[in-house]
């Protein structure tokens, strides 16, 4: 039995090594990101007090602190556990890891929910986190020179048009791999009702993947698929 | 405004920078070796896939790396190299670390890059952005665990579930992510239309449908398609603020 040895390797030896390296990999992250403010504050003497980061870290908590919780939820039935290691410890999520991810699955036909599409993932996140570094590393060191060499149009169009591109034809790359019409229209009605809601634009999409969890779910227990009704 | 952009552009910051980017690659390169491991050893990817997922996805990235950096050039200037490589380059976004910075500043009583944000206040806003990026890592070392035991249990128990909520909370998320880029919703009975930018996703999307019924007799178009859909949705975008003067 094929499918059961590819299964049993994946519970037994894939997933947890991923959760291995991923809990090395995040916590040295989390200590060496930490290490500047560190030094900043106690070996050049800059520390501006407890109160002073208190009350700038309170204001973000509040603002973010739900989005913290809900961002690897939402995205951890596109990412899979490797790939939720990986994007969170990179950043850069929904402009960069989730596009490349359904990109890649959807070049090499990968269903989801596959380990072929989780390996993709991985892959496509592994290529994107070098990348990105690359053009980071050339802002960091030659920024300015190459943005004076760029037409003002061209740096206009780029900051401006980016994000609504790639939201737009990300949302369509999903759509297509949608099963059945019904799942389209619930997508469609959940993201109206959470965009006519009168909250931030910031939590709205974390409202956007609450609502999306629970939709799925209520689709999944009272809309029979297709495959069941035959 | 003291010189706390020498302290920020120090030897010793590009260091510490350094040394996070490197914890991101190597992880990168041990998940990619873990991943091509378990590829290879079912035969689960032919060399040919492969070959087509690294161009997909080194193609995808280039368009948003690029925005990244237009995005974020401005912030050298403000927090200095190293930890705009940190935060922006790795573990954060640019709307957020922005934003981070100028709350730290705010908590002293000054504006970012404005007088008075002098060695104090940058190293408040290192505080913000690194305790505010926090959340995540640790909310992803305590959840994917557990998520992942979830996810294994419903693979037998209700596999379509997994599949329709991989399909419909991402859907949801990215159709509001657009929608908020295109519109400006105050108030229901008030919303303002951005036309170029609602020019510019209308243009990716509609793309992107043709994209996908040439993609099935050009298999290599499918590689482009989110790269190309990029192009005309910026080109769409800049031709009707053009012509909207």
């Amino acid at each position: 039995m094929r499918n059961s040895e590819i299964d049993s390797f994946y519970s037994q030896t894939f997933i947890p090594t991923a959760h291995r390296l991923g809990t090395v990999t995040l916590v040295l992250g989390l200590v060496f990101s930490l290490l500047p403010a560190f030094y900043l504050s106690f070996v050049i003497g800059a520390w501006p007090g407890f109160e002073a980061v208190l009350r700038a870290f309170i204001p973000i908590a509040a603002f973010v602190g739900v989005i913290w919780i809900i961002e690897p939820l939402s995205y951890f039935p596109m990412l899979g556990v490797a790939g939720t290691y990986m994007s969170f410890l990179s950043g850069n999520i929904g402009n960069m890891r989730l596009p490349v991810v359904i990109g890649s699955q959807t070049a090499v036909n990968a269903e989801l929910g596959t380990k072929k599409a989780e390996v993709v993932a991985v892959i496509g996140i592994a290529v994107s986190v070098i990348i990105n570094l690359a053009f980071v590393l050339a802002m960091v060191l030659l920024g300015n020179l190459i943005l004076s060499q760029l037409p003002q149009f061209a740096v206009d169009m780029l900051k401006n048009y980016t994000l609504p591109s790639i939201y737009a034809a990300v949302f369509m790359m999903f759509l297509g791999s949608a099963k059945e019409t019904l799942h389209i229209f619930v997508v469609i009605v959940v993201a109206l009702i959470v965009v006519a809601l009168p909250i931030s634009e910031i939590i709205n999409v974390t409202a956007a993947g609450v609502g999306g969890i629970l939709a799925s779910l209520l689709v999944a227990r009272f809309a029979p698929g297709r495959s069941e009704k035959a | 405004m003291d010189d706390y952009l020498a302290v920020a552009n120090s030897t010793a910051m590009w260091v510490l920078a350094l040394v996070l980017v490197s914890i991101v690659v190597v992880q990168a390169l041990m998940y990619l070796r873990h991943a091509l491991a378990f590829s290879d050893r079912f035969g689960l990817l032919t060399p040919q896939e492969k070959a087509r997922v690294y161009k997909t996805a080194t193609i995808t990235s280039i368009g948003p790396a690029v925005a990244v950096f237009i995005v974020s050039v401005s912030l050298v200037a403000l927090i200095g190299a190293p930890m705009t490589l940190m935060r922006i380059g790795v573990i954060g976004s640019a709307v957020f670390e922005l934003y981070a910075s100028a709350q730290g500043a705010t908590a002293m009583g000054v504006e970012l890059g404005k007088e008075g944000y002098g060695l104090q206040a940058f190293t408040n806003s290192v505080w913000a952005m690194t305790l505010g990026g926090s959340g995540w890592i640790i909310a992803t070392l305590i959840l994917t665990k557990r998520l992942g035991n979830a996810q294994a249990k419903m693979q037998t128990s209700s596999p379509r579930t997994l599949i329709i909520m991989g399909m419909i909370t991402p859907a949801v998320i990215f159709l509001v992510l657009s929608i908020n880029a295109a519109f400006n919703i105050k108030t229901l009975g008030n919303i303002q239309i951005e036309h170029d930018k609602l020019a510019a996703a209308l243009g990716a999307a509609l793309s992107m449908l043709l994209f996908r019924h040439l993609g099935k007799s050009q298999p290599w178009l499918k590689e482009w398609s989110l790269g190309f859909g990029l192009l005309i949705g910026l080109a769409a975008g800049q031709l009707t603020s053009t012509m909207m003067g």
